[in-house]
């Protein structure tokens, strides 16, 4: 039995794993944290492995019932209680295993109602962050690479808490291509783009309603109530109150940020 | 009821957009290769082909074919 | 026989600078209002007839145009909204 207590966001995260095949994958992505850093963890993830097939597609069914709620996929299956503590999440393989808790994670978030997993990525300038939306192929791995040497808090899944005053980003351990930065601090978030890959650099402003309209299918999230739905646009609703979106035209070289910073 | 000036005067009401609400469900492929086949809908994994093209547990998976905008110019 | 109209239950709204954002948390749709739009959903939280739609309307935005032509705005409108499911009829 492995035991890995992590940090996510501002939650500890204490997974133990039935099996070591899953080690490395655990220890590259997330922070490992000693025993005096652990008191009380937010949530206790147990991980097993043998379950379903290797990955057919990503229709994932949810269920509520009996204090428990269950996503399952051809690759996974998690089966959390209702107030979050308890999570058994059983997987095919390393690649479900990363899905699984992206999932998990997403809905923790929301069910705390402390943020969202937002699909983009996000690179620190002068002390302040700048999130880089889009669906796949939209540019945002182009966006983080062409943006080194500025540190970068995700690649894939930015990880954002928002509350009424402020709208924070933390290093994300979900990416695609780069290594986690494992920081233990966030940074405030000033601007998000929407990107378009174009032959010329623009940045235009979009109006609210449609940044918040824009934003929904960009958070990362598996819906079993409508309460929860109801959640993520108050939660955005916020986030786009505080922080400017904009559509962002880029080609594909480095002066972008001239427009942002 | 209160009386404000619109500096704008009337516009009809209308309706300037209506859909479904849809999150995303699609994460990439890790590590290695992000995943370019997907059309941008979220949801839904009919255009993938039906076996893992991703045979090793962490290896990089098989190129997307495209129907991502990240092709040269 | 003069029909009243209200929101549905399970509808949120939320005023963006000059726009509304309508969530639907049954049928899961999110809906746009322009302001006007927005201004008459507002009024919907209670039961409410076309012409006290129509008046609220022409009283708040001063409108200039003929009574018929805001009256057939605000029923393209409510008919619109009724069709998405965000409205029903007032018993």
């Amino acid at each position: 039995m492995l035991n890995f207590p992590t940090k996510i966001g501002d939650f500890i995260f204490e997974i133990q794993c039935t099996t070591n095949v899953f080690k490395e994958f655990l220890c590259t992505h997330f922070i490992t944290l000693t025993k005096a850093q652990v008191q009380k963890p937010d949530i206790t993830i147990v991980i097993k492995n043998n379950y379903g097939v290797p990955f057919v597609n990503y229709d994932v069914s949810t269920k509520s019932v009996d204090c428990k709620i269950f996503y399952k996929r051809a690759d996974y299956l998690i089966e959390v209680n209702n107030l979050f503590q308890h999570a058994v999440i059983s997987v095919h393989n390393e690649l479900a295993l990363k899905h699984a808790l992206m999932n998990l994670f997403s809905a923790f978030l929301v069910h705390h109602n402390w943020g969202l997993l937002i699909h983009s990525s996000c690179a620190v300038e002068l002390r302040v962050a700048h999130l880089f939306a889009g669906q796949s192929g939209a540019g945002k791995s182009t966006i983080a690479r062409l943006s080194e040497p500025r540190k970068l808090l995700s690649d894939e899944a930015s990880i954002i808490k928002i509350t009424e005053d402020a709208v924070i980003v933390y290093d994300s351990p979900f990416r695609s291509e780069l290594k986690p930065l494992h920081l233990q601090y966030a940074y405030p978030l000033k601007s998000i783009q929407f990107l378009n890959q174009a032959l010329q650099n623009e940045r235009v402003l979009i109006n609210k309603a449609d940044s918040l309209i824009q934003l929904i299918d960009k958070v990362f999230y598996w819906p079993y109530h409508s309460e929860e739905t109801a959640r993520i646009i108050q939660l955005l609703n916020l986030l786009v109150k505080q922080v400017p979106i904009y559509k962002l035209h880029f080609e594909k070289n480095n002066r972008f940020w001239e427009l942002i910073s | 009821m209160e009386r404000t000036k619109n500096p704008t005067g009337y516009q009809k009401p209308e309706v300037l957009s209506h859909q479904p609400v849809r999150f995303e469900t699609a994460q990439s492929w890790n590590p290695g290769k992000g995943n370019l086949n997907h059309p941008g809908t979220g949801n839904d994994g009919v255009n993938w082909p039906p076996n893992n093209p991703n045979p090793t547990p962490g290896g990089a998976g098989a190129p997307g074919r495209g129907r991502g905008r990240g092709r040269k110019r | 026989m003069n029909v009243k109209y209200v929101q549905r239950d399970q509808c949120e709204a939320t005023q963006l600078e000059d726009e509304w954002v309508i969530l639907d948390t049954h049928l899961y749709t999110i809906t746009k209002l322009n302001e006007v739009g927005g201004f008459c959903w507002s009024l919907l939280t209670q039961p409410r007839s076309l012409d006290m739609l129509v008046q609220a309307v022409t009283d708040k935005y001063n409108a200039k145009s003929s009574i018929e032509t805001v009256q057939q705005d605000v029923e393209n409108f409510l008919s619109d909204l009724i069709s998405y499911g965000l409205l029903e009829h007032a018993s």
